[in-house]
């Protein structure tokens, strides 16, 4: 952070490069951009609310030539440190920047601001029959932007992939301030590199997106919805396996262990059973016959692999029914213990019975309270550690246990995230998965796009996090 | 309101918070400005900065505070069961004790709502304004739409009253009947503005044979309560309770004072000498649809009405979040022949008004209203109804910015006792188009 006068001085200089209401500068408004999903917190020295390309670009091309660190952000939901501002800086707000320019229905792409809400995204292209299928959990309030800086995923990602395939292009402004555009409509494109995807899942440390065109799918025309109860996790997870080995692409394929199924059950009480061990929602979607013949095959392998139950959906609210309790199982857990602390581990899809094994011995072994649910059907678990970052003791436990988990992860052939990213909270961890020729090519690069070391500094790599 | 927090429960609810940003999705202030510090978890944020040292509270963290609608959707939606709007009212709290509070609220609060006396002369002058020739003929001549934008809809805001002779008795209603007797609480925007509500309300009450009395009550302190001016709410509170002591029952037609009303137990829970009396206060209030479906009321047989009318239904947070009445207005609508009742889509959003909000704060106010109104006009509703003064006043304000004028605004009680009145073949047919 710099001196208060450094920051009066700051905040002057922008002012004279925007308009005085996109420069915040007071105590108040510094102290609600601090922070995002994970509680950390980092007071910038001063928030900027762009309104255009040109407002970013003006203020890195000034921040470069006083070498303050500039930090992108969206709605600063994000669950790994990503938009925290750790060293400072200029809080680079984009949520001004919201508006949907475009749904082209003739070549089925949106183009939109990186402010714009994914679920309000989502919506628009559902008016139109058209489907933009990334769903993270928090579409409803994170923004396009920030789903792009850090490759969001989904319950939908085992299906239709994750925001990485839908990026078609970006408008992105580099450190400089240089406003640079990659990619396009086309669907194919192989003229010059492909930096598209070098700057999706970035994190905000390559460049600023200011744009982006994304493709659009037809809608589904049918969905089928069903659960799956199994009194032994470890059989929930094989069915996994052999749900996806039969030949069938589930859209979603999700799991809740029991201690899931009982706190969500607590907070929303929708008729689930306390008493399995596990359960699965899957749905299929497609053609009305597809799904069908789908739907049936899947009830077949449940029942082969021993399922307690397997229920179907009978109508469109069912369907939600479910679909909410496992939307539910992340806001039921919040409320159990003061700290929350949810990783995002993705082994190879065949290491899944092993790796859920792993987080059960884990939380045996440091005594810890750790719910298993998520995308099971891409081998991305989230493994959540109920505890209270008051209590040292226990902490020391569960840093150690995240430890263990990253272990296993990597040792079965798996990552650190999947969809989270590494921000600040995984920096301690990324020699466990990459190599030093990985993390000395990507520091090149990083050096290359930012020589000054101003685009969101401190986050990805370093080692030991602040 | 809900319970009133305590230090301790307030820093551990506080505490709970894990910033998951939700809130943001569902805040309609948030989503008009994109300001972090209008979503409860901004809001959390500063509060929590303020008692944990690093933020001295001052005129801009007092005027954060104070831009909320109250409206309830952040706690609702809150995965972690948060109490925000609870939160944020202690927060209020602690600021008006300090003296850092709008200056406007402190002076109307403090000055001229203090007591019964002082209260039916609020609404006496309220009622005078309205009959105001020079009130009516700035509205009439269309006069208001030179303003600018927003001092246009703060204009129409006020002028929405609807003329109509102030009510006798203190501003309150009297009615015979032989099934038993209710006491009516009077308040302040509904004899004040729209004194021919009252009047439905108590003709409703009298075809259903109840007698009504008023008693010269105080305001019911809602206002004081918003803007943290607990001591004065509970020296209010103290008033009524003593006043309505032999009362069975308290029947109001405005959602606010049942809310205020409903709350007495929890704000004098700490009062030993009032602890018992208030919980048995509050637990007599009813909302007058409440009332109907929990004593059942006569179906009416005749149309107000010339033709089939839809009629759509705004859920005021006051109802709706605060006391859980959702169904009972509903059901007294469909009720009435004649009506067609379209559900709202996001009937539950707030729709701007908010008490002095809307006057504080009309940029904002003006934004969320049209939100509303939007999804009034999807509906083709010819008539708009609403179980809260405030909600009423905000939405024929909004229509009438949106040149909508024609779509009428009333309150449900309105539609009930038309639907009486052309049973009894009097001329108190509703207008429609």
């Amino acid at each position: 952070m710099i001196t208060a006068g450094s920051q009066r001085a700051l905040s002057r200089e922008l002012k004279k490069i925007l308009a005085p209401r996109q420069v915040l500068d007071s105590m108040e408004d510094r102290v609600v951009y601090a922070y995002d999903a994970t509680t950390l917190q980092f007071l910038p020295d001063v928030v900027v609310k762009a309104e255009s390309t040109r407002d970013v670009s003006a203020v890195l091309k000034m921040a470069g030539s006083l070498q303050i660190p500039v930090v992108p952000r969206g709605a600063g939901t994000g669950l790994s440190g990503g938009s925290v501002p750790n060293a400072g800086g200029i809080a680079l707000v984009l949520t001004s920047m919201r508006s949907i320019m475009e749904i082209d229905l003739g070549n089925m792409v949106a183009v939109c601001q990186p402010g714009v809400i994914t679920g309000d995204l989502k919506k628009a292209a559902e008016r139109r029959g058209l489907f933009y299928p990334p769903d993270p959990s928090s579409f409803n309030y994170s923004t396009i932007g920030g789903n792009i800086a850090e490759n969001a995923g989904g319950p939908q990602g085992i299906k239709y992939g994750v925001t990485k395939d839908y990026v078609m292009g970006l408008e992105v402004v580099l450190a400089g301030g240089e406003v640079v555009r990659l990619g396009g409509k086309q669907v194919k494109n192989v003229t010059g590199y492909n930096l598209v995807q070098l700057f999706v899942g970035s994190e905000g440390t390559l460049g600023v997106i200011t744009e982006a065109i994304l493709r659009l799918i037809p809608h589904p025309p049918a969905r089928k919805t069903a659960s799956a109860a199994f009194s032994l996790l470890e059989q929930a997870a094989q069915t996994v396996t052999a749900i996806l080995n039969s030949g069938i692409v589930p859209s979603t394929l999700e799991l809740m262990d029991q201690k899931s199924i009982n706190y969500v059950e607590d907070y929303l009480g929708l008729g689930l059973s306390r008493n399995v061990q596990a359960m699965l929602l899957i749905e299929v979607d497609g053609t009305e016959e597809a799904v069908a013949a789908e739907m049936n095959k899947i009830a077949r392998i449940c029942r082969e692999m021993k399922a307690e139950s397997f229920k179907t959906a009978a109508d469109q609210s069912e369907a939600e029914q479910l679909r909410r309790a496992r939307q539910a199982v992340s806001p039921a857990i919040s409320r159990i213990r003061p700290t929350k602390i949810g990783e995002d581990i993705c082994v190879p899809r065949d290491a899944i019975p092993a790796m859920v094994r792993e987080i059960q011995k884990i939380g045996e072994r440091y005594g810890l309270p750790i719910v298993i649910f998520g995308h099971a059907g891409d081998g991305n678990l989230h493994p959540n550690i109920l505890t209270d970052k008051r209590d040292r003791e226990e902490m020391s436990r569960v840093n150690r246990a995240i430890q263990d988990l990253f272990e296993a992860a990597v040792r079965l052939g798996g990552t650190l995230s999947g969809e989270h990213g590494i921000g600040l909270t995984k920096k301690p961890y990324l020699d466990m998965d990459l190599s030093p020729a990985a993390i000395s090519l990507m520091g090149s690069i990083k050096r290359t796009l930012d020589p000054l070391g101003i685009l969101n500094p401190n986050k990805i790599f370093g080692g030991a996090s602040d | 309101m809900k319970k009133l927090l305590t230090a301790e429960e307030m820093l551990q609810a506080l505490y709970k918070c894990n910033q998951c940003g939700a809130c943001a999705s569902v805040c309609p202030l948030y989503r008009h400005t994109t300001d972090e510090s209008m979503c409860a978890r901004g809001k959390l944020a500063l509060i929590d900065a303020v008692f944990s040292g690093r933020l001295l509270p001052g005129k801009k963290y007092a005027e954060r505070l104070h831009t909320c609608l109250l409206c309830r959707a952040c706690s609702d939606n809150c995965a972690g069961g948060i109490p925000t709007t609870e939160i944020f009212l202690f927060a209020r709290q602690m600021l008006a004790e300090s003296g850092i509070s709008p200056r406007s609220g402190r002076i109307l609060l403090n000055r001229f709502i203090t007591g019964p006396g002082r209260f039916s002369n609020l609404i006496r002058a309220i009622n005078l304004y309205g009959l105001l020739r020079e009130q009516r003929l700035f509205k009439n001549t269309g006069l208001w739409r030179l303003l600018p934008e927003y001092r246009r809809f703060s204009a129409m805001r006020l002028f929405s009253a609807r003329i109509g002779r102030p009510l006798p008795v203190a501003g309150g209603l009297e009615t015979p009947g032989s099934r038993g007797t209710v006491a009516y609480f009077t308040g302040c925007a509904l004899a004040g503005f729209f004194p021919d509500v009252v009047r439905a309300t108590g003709r409703v009450l009298s075809h259903n044979g109840w007698k009504a009395v008023s008693l010269n009550n105080g305001c019911c302190g809602m206002p004081h309560l918003a803007y943290g001016y607990v001591e004065a709410a509970r020296r209010l509170a103290r008033k009524n309770i003593d006043l309505f002591i032999d009362q069975e029952v308290i029947i109001t037609d405005c959602a606010t004072c049942g809310s205020a009303l409903k709350s007495y137990a929890s704000l004098l829970a700490g009062d030993s000498a009032y602890a018992g009396k208030a919980a048995a206060f509050s637990a007599k209030v009813r909302d007058i649809s409440e009332f109907l479906m929990e004593t059942g009321f006569l179906r009416p047989r005749s149309a107000p009405f010339k033709k089939q009318t839809p009629v759509t239904y705004h859920d005021p947070c006051h109802l709706a979040r605060s006391q859980g009445i959702r169904q009972q207005p509903r059901t007294v609508l469909k009720a009435v022949p004649g009506v067609v009742l379209k559900e709202l889509e996001g009937p539950e959003t707030c729709c701007g008004g908010s008490g002095l909000f809307a006057l504080k704060h009309p940029d904002l106010s003006i934004k969320v209203g049209s939100d509303k109104i939007n999804t009034i006009l999807s509906t083709g509703a010819n008539i708009v109804t609403s179980g809260c003064p405030g909600c009423i006043m905000q939405i024929e304000a909004a229509l009438q910015m949106e040149n909508r004028g024609n779509i009428r605004v009333a309150h449900p009680v309105e539609l009930l006792a038309a639907s009486y009145d052309a049973g009894r073949e009097t001329s108190n047919k509703l207008k429609t188009d």
